[in-house]
């Protein structure tokens, strides 16, 4: 089991989200509490936003 | 530490997904300093001196996104693999097929058509099935499998419901029987590094949509075709999808440029494909 050692607020539901260990910035995480997609903003100090909808030209 | 002879790299992109965290890991691994550069913050002016490093990888997730960063970071002195101009063929599928038929490179019959309405007069003429595909996007959305005339002209009349005038631009190709399963390519500096079948149960084979990669044995033909078509739209590195049709022959379908590899990787533990996409980075940085 990854250690989660950072904690972050959900901005969607106000939920203590925790980021593992090895996070980096622009990572998608799920809130476990709404289900929401989020982006690590940043690891140190912890914050993610709403991760953006995919757009309709991403991919490869 | 840094080793002071190696340059400094920068990696454009706005999501960090599997991929990222390997080349960030080849990078570290190799003790290559490098930075982040997320498009969604960054304004460049042309002809002056970019405040980023002088190499950067482009690994951004949106095709316009990736496609203007390159070029105003070129505008600036900036190398960028892949350069602006593989991206402009690669991220648009009519540019992709003139130039793989330019380079007599086998690809499923094209044609564009201009207009919904010429296109349900280009199908009569292509037959049923054929697919319609969208000019620019990936992970299978949008394209859509037509099997009738019907079926055809319902799909057209939304697409001249689509407010963009590009949508309005129809991309058709005819169906590549026995499309159960694809061939990807992965390439980096000219080389193919292996081959992975990719099989799903629908019609369409993208990983995004949960196709399973397995290794393909990569045969003199599959690394040739590759090879010359990630040439053929300009790619250092390049995912090119090949599909082979009922009578076996080989036909390419598309070269991706800002390649996912996740699949790939899984099937093929020994090769390295974020250490061979760092070793270009350097080779580049050299040259």
């Amino acid at each position: 089991m990854q250690n989660t050692v950072y904690g972050a607020e959900c901005p969607e539901c106000a939920t203590e989200v925790q980021l593992p260990a090895e996070a980096y910035a622009h990572e998608i995480l799920e809130c476990l509490e709404c289900r929401s997609e989020l982006e690590i903003e940043s690891v140190l100090p912890p914050k993610v936003t709403l991760a953006p909808d995919v757009e309709e030209d991403w991919g490869e | 530490m840094t080793a002071p002879d190696l340059p400094r790299v920068g990696i454009l992109g706005s999501r960090m997904r599997f991929e990222e965290k390997l080349i960030i890991a080849a990078l570290e691994k190799r003790r290559i300093a490098f930075e982040w550069l997320d498009p969604r913050a960054l304004f460049v002016t042309a002809g002056s001196v970019a405040a980023t490093p002088g190499l950067v990888l482009n690994r951004e997730l949106g095709h316009y996104r990736a496609l203007y960063a390159a070029s105003a970071l070129e505008a600036s002195g900036v190398t960028v693999v892949n350069t602006a101009a593989a991206s402009t063929v690669c991220g648009d599928k009519w540019r992709t097929s003139a130039a793989l038929v330019a380079a007599g490179i086998p690809t499923p019959t094209t044609t564009l058509a201009m207009s919904p309405d010429a296109a349900l007069k280009a199908l009569g003429e292509i037959g049923y099935p054929a697919v319609i595909k969208p000019l620019v996007g990936s992970w299978g959305r949008l394209v859509t499998l037509v099997r009738d005339e019907p079926m055809a002209a319902a799909v057209l009349e939304h697409i001249e419901a689509l407010p963009s005038p590009q949508a309005h631009i129809v991309y058709l190709q005819a169906l590549v029987p026995k499309a159960d399963r694809d061939i990807r390519v992965v390439v980096v500096g000219g080389e193919p590094l292996g081959a992975t079948h990719r099989t799903n149960d629908g019609w369409r084979t993208n990983v995004a949509r949960g196709a399973v990669s397995e290794v393909c044995p990569l045969s003199d033909e599959i690394a040739d075709l590759a090879r010359r078509a990630a040439a053929a739209v300009g790619a250092d590195i390049a995912g090119v999808d090949l599909i082979e049709d009922e009578e076996g022959r080989l036909t390419v379908l598309e070269v991706n440029d800002r390649v996912e590899f996740r699949g790939f990787q899984g099937a093929h533990t020994d090769i390295d494909v974020a250490d061979r996409i760092v070793a270009l980075l350097l080779a580049r940085a050299e040259s």
